[in-house]
């Protein structure tokens, strides 16, 4: 923990924020061109987590096949049922990025995702 | 192609595309729905038993993953035509054959056992099965 601490430390809260802002609009920005994909919400302020639906495909059998992708997403409620059927959904993917993601990372999700569509939509 | 990749191939989409007993059955003697809060899948299962004990009918309704339908679907071509203790026999073996039990003798629900995080999608349908049957041996409960 200490560790952790000081590296982040040392990097700067400024520098996280600043690569995971970055991440989360590559993020964003690849999922709102893909045909048949839609996100949720769009607030004025975000954290670096998306959530999303691919039109006619369950979340969880998307979780299932990014899985052996190595493509690692939260599926379902997400302990947050009444704000997803808000949204009108009854279940959504979520996606989040971080200090350790890379843009690349984003594109293997992109990519994972049309396998996904390709097989199931 | 990977492991899940082939089990959606060879079995899920197919059989979760199989429209062959979905909809409303207007003779049921029983009916139940099941709701996984965790996920938001409900399914309801309608059977029609006839004066032997025998399934004679089996329709359910689904909004839930290809899992959840391609079981229900592999359970309704399975049970129709039954009697009734052998299929509550199934039903009390269920839950093993989806973690890879054989006893079963279902080889497309064993391949769920690759998919831990997905057992309660295909223990759904069963258990929806199984209060329908539980309903209708009472004394009925159609929609």
């Amino acid at each position: 923990m200490s560790a952790a601490i000081d590296y982040l430390r040392d990097l700067g809260h400024a520098v996280v924020t600043r690569h995971e802002r970055r991440m989360l609009d590559l993020l964003l920005t690849r999922l709102q061109a893909m045909e048949g994909a839609r996100v949720l919400g769009s607030p004025s302020e975000r954290v670096a987590v998306v959530s999303f639906v691919l039109d006619g495909i369950h979340p969880h059998d998307i979780g299932s096949l990014l899985a052996q992708e190595n493509v690692a997403v939260r599926t379902g409620l997400h302990c947050a049922e009444p704000v997803i059927r808000r949204f009108g959904e009854r279940a959504t993917v979520r996606a989040s990025v971080g200090l350790y993601t890379t843009a690349s990372d984003i594109e293997r999700l992109v990519l994972a995702l049309a396998r996904v569509q390709e097989l199931l939509g | 192609v990977s492991d899940i990749e082939a089990l959606y191939r060879e079995f899920i989409i197919a059989r979760s595309r199989c429209t062959k007993h979905v909809g409303p059955l207007p003779s049921a003697t029983g009916s139940a729905t099941l709701h996984n809060p965790l996920c938001g899948d409900t399914i309801t299962m309608h059977v029609e038993l006839d004066a032997s004990g025998a399934v004679v009918a089996l329709h359910y309704e689904v909004r839930g993953c290809a899992i959840v339908k391609a079981v229900a679907s592999v359970l309704a071509d399975r049970v129709t035509g039954q009697p009734l203790e052998r299929v509550r026999s199934w039903v009390r073996q269920s839950h093993a054959a989806v973690q890879g039990d054989e006893r079963l003798g279902f080889p497309e629900l064993e391949g769920m056992a690759k998919l831990p995080a997905r057992q309660r999608c295909a223990t759904l349908p069963w258990d929806s099965l199984d209060a329908a049957l539980e309903r209708s041996t009472r004394g009925g409960d159609a929609p």
